[in-house]
């Protein structure tokens, strides 16, 4: 369990005050220059084979820039089973993506990524992590602040005497964002364990898609970094925003800093209609 | 060691030149409610022996025989002159009137003013009075000790809002916060928004930035010691305030039959009107009590009983309830071995608490720190050049760092226990203020402390022993491997420290009105509050030094100069310091500190440093009076890999710590037009405070993910406001028994839209980045209605 939500709860109070008496603002960023962005996400959605899979390579741009479009094109993508050394190679699109058609995931098998650009090499290794299946998503009433908010629960019964690690990501079609939810078993091991949404602006009828992905520990840790810092919720109690370092690494130029993450996890998926 | 030999050297050479001298001793009181008085002035005319009473109104001082005046003086009371026949040792106890304003045109010249301190080697001293914090314009008019003594030189804190507060660079943990002796642990209420002391039950307000006698210790930055007050001994009182936020009501009066008094002090927020909100199922509010009682056994013995409860009460509906506070209670024993030596003796009880109940994931969660203190201080006034201070302390912790209970049956919590942790911390000082010649005179002093972190605790064994490590490979810190258990009983030292801090301080007084001070400190802090947020939240907890953390050595060196000019109307004080902290501990990456129960595989040690010059101008007589504050400073931080290999926090970078301000003015005024109106003004300019803000985005699972670089280079806007007050005495109030007063202010008058910070996130609705400013208090008039019966 993600106990921020004490911290975050802890922030309502400054809400009450923020939500009045926040703007938007002009500010000028620094400009880090342009790197490599690798969203390496094997996802193997429980009962398919998991064949296809997809691998995107992009370059950041400056915080406001609104043309977020910089495909990396031209790169040879190849992911290795460390244990039985098959290499899966992944067909640039050219259009930043690179897909396999024959790739073969084996739970708790570890494996790794190789990108060659631009004449560096890039790597990361990493291992495909199971999950529990979803087994019920409730839709709740909470007590709000001012009224009542409808929130959605997602359940899964958490395996005992080992550590897990999920990231729940709930979709609206309606809306832009998804939302990302991290959650560990530390305080809860071995029980029935739920992942919840909130989202002030659900209406009846609403489709929400819903994903269980189990994840590693360092991942656990990347995307709870990476989803705190872009919640917009500030105030005194926020920490420092610091660099997030994922585990791709360039071996060519080891202090090269590449943005994004390698990773394998079993995927549980659900929807449900809001009511 | 050396520095240990020189002080019996130097005690030896004034007995011998000891002559036939007598001693002239009591306690000094105000004359309207006998509250005795801290700090007030005891002078032999025409010479340069004077003194000043201790923190329970005593003074002693020693002449050769002969016939003396002797001069009492005090701030804003009228001066009292005695004349004196010293043959045998005497005792005379004094009481000083107020001064009227009819009074003040008659002895203007008699007043005394609240001028720099030319004689005495403490420096970095600030003092405020109660009566001059209630003249300071304050958010929703809330008289705020806290908020009043960030208007000083050398003072910050983290943002409106923020809670605590920063001295010359240091931490907000790095405070030793004392009321009336009682470690208070968190100094706010409402996350922040106000501080825990009642201005009303409030009598003295001492903040030592520096130079911090012997007789403190355990923080590495300042002291704020706040007393009490006793209570009416002359006449039954009531004093109250009704204000936008809260309202207050004291009562005080003599008690077992005239030999003491009482004082009892309440306040209480009703945040909820000022909220707004709707439903009738949320709270939010705040409460406090003071409690003081005193008696008079005889007149060389007296005892005090005071006591301090504050909570916070937050409630949402079903959602969540949150209860925190201060709680605290001080029995003491003054006691008067002869007209020379003072002691006291004080047993202190102090705890924290904080509690949460999350009602959506079933949680409950209870964390304290308490802890037991028995003190005892001599001041033995030597001779009029000598006086020497001498006690020990001890005080046992007991810390619980987090109790995690499921809320109901079907919640999913496990219930979880984290460490209790135990420690004793003890010192021993010995200190002297000896004047070496009617131009020098040094203050010097050792304080012993020790901490012996004691058992039960099983504390977890590292690989290599190193709870944190650097992934060479991925460029971040990782929790280090556990191998195995070690289990400590409680008969066990976990682990000990000891530590010599040598304090010293000199003074040369170039004539009356002019002096240059120097001083030398070093503070050893064993406890650290762990918090990795911009200002500290109410749930962050303290962690003893152990066997994974050390504790915090503060070396500070600052240098003054003081005049006092215009016939003391004006005072001048300009000081420069210097400031190291080894061991300050800092945060990996992505820390997670919540029920955290291994605190060390989250944290490096590292250090800071802070320096700066402060300028303090003040005006003390006339219409007119306020002061004109400027810092210009720098604090920094970093923390290296050390054994745990790797650069560092931040790449082993300096970094600029969040309470960082270039420059820091403020100007404080007051003018009181009449006997009817007062007007009071207040203007702050800070430089922003340090962020980071990104350098750039990438998209991530359909996200715009901002991406960060080195720490806190970047400065919010510059933080500025002017606030306002006027206080309106109502002409009939004279000769009667019932007195008001109207306070009016408006906080923030130009509006200025101030960020508190700025947040950097994608619009949910377009999706697109954007930057987010968070401006806590625009503009906010207020009133308060005061009275006294």
């Amino acid at each position: 369990m993600n106990l921020s939500i004490i911290k975050i709860s802890l922030l309502i109070f400054s809400l009450l005050f923020i939500t009045s008496c926040t703007d938007v603002v002009d500010v000028t960023t620094p400009d880090g220059g342009e790197r490599l962005v690798v969203e390496a996400s094997i996802l193997w959605e429980k009962g398919t084979d998991g064949s296809r899979q997809t691998i995107k390579l992009s370059t950041s741009t400056p915080f406001f820039e609104e043309n977020t479009n910089n495909p990396v094109t031209g790169a040879t993508v190849v992911v290795t089973n460390n244990n039985s050394l098959t290499p899966f190679v992944f067909e640039d699109q050219n259009n930043g993506e690179y897909t396999a058609e024959d790739f073969i995931p084996e739970l708790n098998e570890s494996y790794t990524l190789e990108i060659n650009y631009n004449g560096q090499t890039y790597e990361a290794e990493e291992t495909l992590v199971s999950v529990s299946a979803i087994d019920e998503i409730e839709q709740v009433l909470d007590e709000g602040l001012e009224e009542e908010e409808t929130s959605v629960k997602v359940y899964f019964d958490d395996p005992a005497n080992i550590e897990n690690y999920y990231l729940g990501i709930f979709k609206i079609a309606r809306l832009p964002l998804v939302i990302l939810e991290t959650r560990s078993d530390e305080f809860t091991n071995g029980n029935r364990n739920f992942i919840e949404y909130e989202e002030e602006n659900l209406v009846v009828g609403d489709s929400l898609f819903v994903e269980l992905q189990g994840i590693s520990e360092r991942y656990f840790n990347y995307i709870g970094l990476l989803s705190e810092q872009s919640e917009a919720e500030d105030g005194p109690f926020r920490t420092i925003p610091v660099q997030l370092k994922g585990n791709c690494i360039n071996v060519t130029t080891p202090n090269e800093e590449v943005l994004g993450y390698f990773r394998l996890s079993e995927v549980s998926k659900g929807q449900y209609t809001i009511q | 060691m050396q520095n240990l030999l020189w002080i019996p050297m130097l005690l030896l050479s004034f007995s011998i030149q000891a002559q036939k001298n007598f001693t002239v001793s009591g306690i000094i009181k105000d004359g309207n409610n006998g509250e005795t008085l801290i700090g007030a002035t005891v002078q032999l005319k025409g010479t340069n022996n004077g003194t000043t009473t201790n923190e329970y109104g005593f003074y002693s001082l020693s002449a050769p025989a002969g016939e003396y005046m002797l001069v009492y003086s005090y701030l804003g009371y009228a001066v009292i002159e005695k004349s004196i026949q010293l043959d045998k040792n005497l005792k005379l106890n004094i009481e000083l009137g107020e001064q009227t304003a009819q009074m003040q045109e008659v002895v203007i010249v008699a007043e005394n003013s609240d001028q720099a301190n030319i004689e005495t080697p403490q420096m970095s001293v600030n003092k405020l009075s109660v009566g001059k914090i209630k003249q300071i314009p304050v958010v929703l008019g809330e008289v705020d000790v806290i908020k009043s003594i960030q208007l000083l030189p050398g003072v910050s804190n983290a943002g409106e809002g923020a809670s605590g507060f920063n001295v010359r660079g240091g931490a907000e943990d790095q405070n030793l916060v004392l009321l009336d002796e009682a470690i208070i642990y968190n100094t706010s209420h409402l996350f922040g928004f106000f501080s825990v002391f009642n201005a009303d039950a409030v009598k003295d307000v001492k903040l030592y930035k520096g130079g911090i006698p012997a007789r403190f210790g355990g923080r590495a930055s300042s002291v704020l010691d706040i007393r009490q007050r006793d209570g009416n001994s002359k006449k039954v009182g009531l004093t109250g305030g009704i204000g936008a936020i809260s309202s207050r009501l004291a009562v005080e009066g003599p008690t077992f039959k005239d030999k003491g008094s009482f004082l009892l002090a309440g306040r209480a927020a009703y945040a909820n009107v000022f909220l707004a909100l709707l439903s009738n199922d949320n709270r939010v509010g705040f409460y406090d009590v003071n409690f003081k009682t005193n008696y008079d056994i005889n007149e060389n013995n007296r005892i005090f009983l005071s006591g301090y409860l504050g909570r916070d009460v937050f409630t949402i509906a079903n959602a969540f309830s949150n209860t925190y506070g201060n709680v605290s209670s001080n029995l003491r024993w003054n006691h008067l071995f002869s007209d020379k030596v003072f002691s006291n003796l004080s047993l202190i009880y102090s705890k924290y608490n904080y509690g949460l109940e999350i009602n959506q994931i079933g949680l409950k969660w209870d964390s304290d720190i308490e802890n037991y203190n028995l003190k005892y201080d001599f001041g033995y006034f030597v001779n009029d050049r000598l006086t020497l201070n001498f006690g020990a302390s001890g005080i046992y912790y007991n810390i619980n760092p987090g109790l995690l209970n499921p809320l109901d049956s079907i919640s999913p919590i496990i219930t979880e226990k984290l460490d209790d942790k135990f420690a004793l911390e003890s010192a021993v000082y010995l200190s002297a203020e000896h004047k070496i010649t009617d131009q020098l005179t040094a203050q010097y002093g050792l304080r012993y402390s020790h901490f012996g972190r004691m058992g039960a605790q099983s504390l977890n064994d590292y690989e290599s022993n190193l709870p944190v490590v650097y992934n060479s490979e991925l460029g971040i810190y990782e929790r280090g491997a556990v191998i195995g258990q070690t289990d400590f009983a409680s008969s066990d030292n976990i682990k000990t420290f000891g530590n010599m801090e040598p304090r010293l301080a000199l003074s040369y007084q170039l004539n009356n009105n002019t002096s240059f001070k120097a001083s030398y400190n070093r503070n050893a802090q064993y406890l650290h509050l762990i918090s990795n947020t911009t200002s500290a939240t109410p749930l962050d907890v303290w962690a003893p030094s152990g066997k994974y953390i050390a504790p915090q050595i503060a070396d500070q060196y600052a240098v003054g100069y003081f005049k006092n000019f215009m016939n003391n109307t004006y005072a001048l004080e300009v000081e420069a310091y210097y400031k190291t902290v080894d061991g300050r501990v800092d945060y990996i990456d992505g820390a997670d500190l919540i029920a955290q129960n291994t605190i060390e595989t989250e944290i490096l040690q590292g250090e800071s440093r802070a320096f700066g010059m402060e300028f303090l101008l003040r005006k003390n007589t006339g219409k007119f009076k306020g002061w004109l504050a400027y810092t210009l400073s720098k604090a920094e931080q970093r923390a290296l890999g050390g054994l745990a290999g790797g650069p560092g926090i931040n790449d082993g970078l300096w970094y600029n710590s969040v309470f960082d301000r270039t420059h820091d003015v403020s100007l404080t005024g007051n003018y009181q037009l009449n006997d009817k109106w007062r007007f009071g003004a207040n203007f702050i300019f800070q430089t922003g405070r340090p962020v980071t803000y990104p350098d750039g985005q990438f998209q991530y699972n359909g996200l715009s993910i901002a991406s960060y670089a080195d720490r806190n280079t970047n400065r919010l806007p510059a933080y500025h406001r002017l606030d306002v007050s006027v206080t309106l005495t109502p002409q009939k109030n004279k000769n009667r028994k019932w007195q008001s007063e109207w306070v009016f202010s408006i906080y923030n008058v130009y509006n200025r839209r101030n960020a508190a910070s700025i947040s950097f996130s994608q619009n949910t609705e377009t999706g697109l980045n954007e930057a987010t400013r968070t401006a806590i208090f625009g503009i906010i008039p207020s009133v308060t209605y005061n009275f006294k019966f």
